[in-house]
């Protein structure tokens, strides 16, 4: 569940911010110009707002109170129905933001139909009662390409360090520790010298990640879910409907890609040359 | 030297533990869920029980694919050992092209693609006519050699060659040298050696995915097969059995083989794919 309410958080609660932000701001130009457009892109802002998350429909009615608020002075009955006329307006415009922005939550193919579309308040029933933890579901962070990288590195991340490891492990202290008497501060140190020295640890550990992921079938496979097709699943599904030539040649497609790139890394990091030696 | 920031420090510390959360969580979620008692993934789980073990064992196609998993790591590690022992034997001492050629030969499997060489594979045995079990045992061994390789041939690098001179000009043959002399100084790397292999060869899914044939699957293509189909709490205990085999066991072997050795061979092996990319 906290998943399912971290990513909701990202997805749908900047979204919110943003449009509650920018309805607030133009309320309370509002507010001040006693202008109607500023209510009007109010009233829109409110009305995406309320699109990307139901509760923010709470700011309607804090904007219709504060455009009837008493501006200055005594309270007048025409400055009542002035802020009522701003009250409208954004009324006007939130609702149609929000049924351009939600078409499903409505029944009917126009604009204007005004039938509201149970199935919708049913959807939003259940979301909220899933984010809430009251339901479980199938996370949705499954089946993405994000997922597919998120798996990988958590899979790959050690090799990295391993390779990155090694080559520390093998730096001469000295260097660090002249450059610090140097008068450099551990940043410098860092960026000036121990990064470059770590380069063959690092371009030795790309290349190991980069290989071992042109092979990660399975993980793939399981976390990209059945829309995803990347090489190797192309490839193993052709050799499943017995198409062996044709997984063949993919196959050589991917050891030639992994051979090209694995040149190219080499040749462009030189790990060899950095360090005088090639280990 | 000057105190580090403590800003540099703060940062530092949460992006290791950071680091060691996305690694380790989802372990320890495989882990922690296999014991629960409820039918359908739920975490953290209402209780405790071995209900998922139970049936684990009790189902024949995991059990099979558990104990087929065990005898072929058993056997492709013995074997690749034995090879790689050999080779490392002869590459230790031995400088030149041709040195050079055969050690990027041994260690080629690291970087080949695996779901290449099992395709390959595939396409081989199916013009020769290979049996199932014998062409899994060839697959595991040729992708666990690369570290039995490694570690032994580092043992034998930081091995004084006058010891083995010194058995030889006492009138020993090379066969007796090897056995009294060299396999006994060695043997750290030869058995981590063996251990690398063996969890090579247990976790492997690439090519056995094209080599295992009707009632011969591994665990993890076992696992593999029903994630696929259907995801119940049994291939969660299926996977716990096998971050138990693959994690607990052998890391213990290591530790006990570093409690009573030098760490040379444990390294080497841990660091076999990344020498094997960096001195292709």
């Amino acid at each position: 569940v906290l998943h399912i309410q971290l990513a909701h958080y990202f997805a749908v609660d900047t979204f919110v911010a943003c449009f509650a932000a920018a309805a607030l701001f133009f309320g309370q130009r509002a507010w001040q110009r006693e202008s109607l457009v500023d209510a009007l892109i109010a009233g829109v802002m409110a009305g995406l707002a309320t699109a990307s998350k139901v509760s923010a429909l709470m700011l309607l009615p804090v904007l219709g109170l504060a455009f009837i608020w008493p501006r200055r002075g005594r309270p007048s009955m025409s400055q009542f129905f002035d802020g009522m006329t701003a009250v409208g307006v954004a009324l006007v415009g939130a609702f149609f933001a929000f049924r351009v922005a939600e078409p499903y939550a409505f029944l009917g193919p126009a604009v204007w139909s005004l039938r509201p579309n149970p199935q919708w308040f049913a959807d939003k029933n259940y979301w909220t009662q899933v984010s809430s933890g009251a339901i479980d579901v199938p996370l949705d962070l499954l089946y993405s390409t994000e997922a597919v990288v998120v798996g990988l590195m958590t899979i790959l991340l050690p090799y990295m360090v391993i390779s990155i490891a090694n080559t520390l492990s093998g730096l001469d202290p000295r260097y660090e520790e002249a450059a610090q008497s140097l008068g450099a501060g551990p940043i410098r140190t860092f960026v000036h010298v121990t990064l470059p020295l770590s380069t063959p640890g690092v371009a030795s550990g790309m290349l190991l990640v980069f290989l071992l992921t042109l092979s990660a079938y399975v993980t793939i496979t399981l976390l990209g879910g059945p829309r995803s097709k990347l090489l190797v699943s192309m490839i193993y599904d052709n050799v499943v409907s017995f198409q062996w030539p044709r997984a063949a040649a993919l196959a050589f497609i991917l050891l030639a890609i992994a051979l090209a790139l694995t040149g190219i890394i080499m040749a462009a990091l030189r790990p060899a040359r950095v360090q005088g030696t090639g280990r | 030297m000057k105190p580090s920031l403590s800003l540099g420090r703060a940062l530092r510390g949460s992006a290791t533990v950071l680091a060691f959360l996305l690694i380790l969580a989802p372990i320890l979620i495989v882990v922690v869920a296999a014991f629960s008692p409820t039918d359908y993934f739920e975490f953290p789980p209402p209780g405790l029980s071995l209900r998922w073990f139970v049936e684990f064992f009790r189902l024949d196609n995991m059990r099979n694919a558990f104990v087929l998993s065990l005898e072929l790591a058993l056997l492709s590690a013995t074997l690749a050992t034995v090879l790689g022992t050999l080779g490392a034997l002869f590459l230790a001492r031995r400088r030149g092209v041709i040195a050079g050629l055969l050690q990027s030969l041994f260690l080629a499997p690291l970087v080949f693609p695996t779901i290449i060489l099992g395709l390959a594979l595939l396409l081989l045995y199916k013009t020769v006519g290979m049996p199932v079990f014998p062409g899994l045992l060839l697959a595991h061994c040729v992708i666990g050699m690369p570290y039995c390789f490694r570690t032994v041939l580092a043992s034998v690098q930081a091995l004084d060659p006058s010891l083995e001179e010194a058995g030889q000009s006492l009138g020993a043959g090379p066969i007796s040298t090897l056995f009294l002399v060299t396999l006994p100084l060695i043997w750290q790397g030869v058995l981590s050696g063996w251990l690398f292999a063996f969890i090579v060869s247990f976790g492997e899914l690439n090519t056995a995915l094209f080599l295992s044939g009707p009632g011969l699957t591994t665990l993890p293509i076992e696992i593999f097969s029903y994630l696929q189909f259907q995801g119940s709490q049994l291939v969660i205990a299926a996977a716990a059995i096998l971050i138990l085999v693959l994690g607990v066991l052998p890391n213990s072997v290591v530790r006990w083989t570093q409690r009573s050795g030098n760490v040379v061979p444990v390294a080497a092996g841990i660091a076999t794919p990344i020498t094997a990319v960096s001195n292709p």
